[in-house]
């Protein structure tokens, strides 16, 4: 896929000495949703994580747009459009909603425009404009995620990264995150997003990698991989 | 018990409690940024305090232009400390995991480097000088200038770096280091710039200090130590890296110690110091003001 927004191409990361991704290669398209399933310790995480910047790549290249990002710190991606909603949200729990969503706009790009953005990020969640000045530590999992994913949408971002949203969230709860995931597709970001929940991921996924053991062991649209063999017998216990 | 209700003692209490907020204020910063404990934050106070001496002694600067030098001179330090030091160790993981004790013997290193670096290029003896020394009056209360131009000052800086916080965006990058390192870096705050603003600006508030503190006081290389003691008590009181919790306990542990003295006697003030610092850490080891625990 040469047209293609992310490519990572046989990144090692890990962790200290201990290596989770030997040479994972992989590729994100634009404007789609992509989905990194695997079960509990796979390495996904670790895959958003190199990509974000938050750890660095030991070996291999990431390209971003056409830039080779493999050198660069977090906040540079950032403010290049790349951004991570992280897995367990890690909002700011003594800053009020409204703080926590400026701080997602620190970045050089999003500054200016921050306030439309919060207003719009408002409009598509109402819950947190209800909870504005309500500290984040204090609300429930699911208005966190919101909130995560708010302050991820605060950077103005190309492409988001999205790790484990519904993770210890109610059903309905994590439908409406679902339901979100398709809504940002429909206003053209680039979506990857790594899940537990591998049916509904599936079904909202244009292209899906499972990752098994640290690489990237099986990739296709996300229908085919829904009917795969091996992805049914593993991850939709059928 | 007339004493107690003077303004008199009333002023002594908040110049001491505003000085004590200020040197605070400098070490916060650094702790709660970087998780860095500063033994030799005392020691910069001293360093402004020589640079003031030394400016009016030998070029008859006054201590206002004393104070731009010397916060010079605290940045500057900072940064060859942070280049120097802690930008490798902070940029990993593995190694910031032992840094808050490790920075601990480092800093007591400096700490005993900077006394005897001083005390071979200055002597041990004490120094003074005069400064504004003429007394005013307002009603009962009389003070010396130089003591209100210490609370002036003092005030002034911390309501700066409070305003800074609140309302320019390196605040808010400075509150997100301090609240959850890792959510920081992931919304994109320039970790590694704002670490290095937050130590020139602690370090730079701490040798600010030392004017002030030369302008009232016999300065010597071993007169940081207490002022160690007192920043740690203060930001203990307030909750580690909790800044605006931090000038409220700095006024606070003035007025505990200027009274405290006035219903005993000096004798009693590092006994009380001392002892608010224990009491606090059997009772309320997350800070009287602080809200629970801090988040790493
Ligand atoms: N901070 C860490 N230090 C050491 N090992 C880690 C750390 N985080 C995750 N790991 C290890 O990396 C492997 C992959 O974890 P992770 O990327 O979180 O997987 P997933 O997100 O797919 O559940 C696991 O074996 C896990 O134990
Ligand atoms: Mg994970």
């Amino acid at each position: 896929m040469t047209d293609a927004l992310l490519t990572l191409e046989n990144v090692a990361a890990g962790y200290g000495q201990v290596r989770i991704l030997r040479a994972l290669s992989l590729s994100v398209a634009p404007g789609a949703v992509t989905a990194l399933i695997g079960g509990n310790g796979a390495g996904k995480t670790t895959v958003m994580r190199t990509i974000a910047g938050a750890i660095g790549a030991q070996a291999g290249r990431l390209l971003f747009g056409g830039q080779d990002i493999t050198a660069w710190p977090a906040h540079r991606r950032v403010d290049a459009g790349l951004v991570l909603v992280p897995e367990g949200r890690l909002v700011f729990p003594t800053m009020t909603v409204e703080e926590n969503l400026r701080l997602g706009a620190i970045a050089r790009r999003a500054r200016g425009s921050a306030r439309t953005r919060r207003d719009e990020i408002y409009d598509m969640f109402p819950r947190l404009r209800e909870r504005r000045d309500q500290r984040a530590g204090t609300m429930s999992g699911g208005e966190q995620q919101m909130l995560a994913i708010g302050r991820g949408l605060m950077a103005d971002p190309t492409m988001i990264l999205l790790d484990e949203p519904t993770l210890g969230l109610a059903p309905v709860m994590a439908n409406e995150i679902f339901a979100i995931v398709r809504d940002l597709r429909a206003r053209g970001l680039t979506v990857l997003i790594a899940e537990q929940d591998v049916r509904q991921t599936l079904a909202v996924a244009d292209h899906g990698h499972v990752v098994e053991n640290g690489d990237v062991v099986l990739s296709g649209p996300g229908t085919s991989l829904a009917a795969d063999e091996r992805v049914r017998e593993a991850y939709l216990g059928l | 018990m007339d004493v107690l209700l003077s303004g008199q003692l009333l002023f002594a209490a908040l110049i001491t409690g505003a000085l004590y907020a200020l040197i605070a204020l400098g070490l916060n910063l650094v702790y709660g940024t970087m998780r860095l404990l500063n033994v030799a934050h005392g020691d910069l106070v001293m360093i402004g305090a020589y640079v003031a001496f030394w400016g009016l002694t030998l070029f008859g600067l006054s201590p206002v232009v004393g104070l731009v030098l010397a916060a010079a001179a605290g940045a500057l330090l900072g940064w060859l400390t942070y280049l120097g030091l802690f930008r490798r160790l902070l940029a990993s993981p593995q190694l910031m995991r032992r840094l808050e004790g490790n920075s601990l013997l480092l800093f007591f290193g400096i700490s005993v480097i900077l006394q005897n670096l001083a005390s071979l290029a200055f002597t041990a003896s004490a120094r003074g000088y005069q400064f504004m020394d003429q007394v005013y009056r307002f009603g009962d209360v009389a003070l010396t200038g130089n003591r209100i131009f210490v609370l002036v000052v003092a005030v002034a800086i911390c309501a700066a770096v409070y305003l800074l916080l609140r309302f320019h965006v390196f605040g808010l990058a400075i509150k997100a280091l301090i609240e959850r390192r890792d959510a920081a870096l992931i919304v994109g705050v320039d970790i590694d710039r704002v670490q290095l603003a937050a130590i020139c600006l602690g370090f730079a508030i701490a040798a600010i200090a030392g004017v002030l503190v030369s302008t009232t006081e016999q300065i010597s290389p071993f007169m940081g130590f207490p002022f160690t003691i007192s920043a740690f008590v203060v930001i203990i009181l307030g909750g580690l890296g909790n800044i605006s919790a931090g000038l409220v306990a700095g006024l606070l542990l003035g007025v505990l110690e200027v009274y405290g003295v006035a219903l005993t006697s000096a004798a009693y003030r590092s006994v009380l110091i001392y002892g608010v610092f224990i009491a606090i850490l059997l009772v309320r080891p997350q800070g009287l003001l602080g809200r629970g625990s801090v988040v790493r």
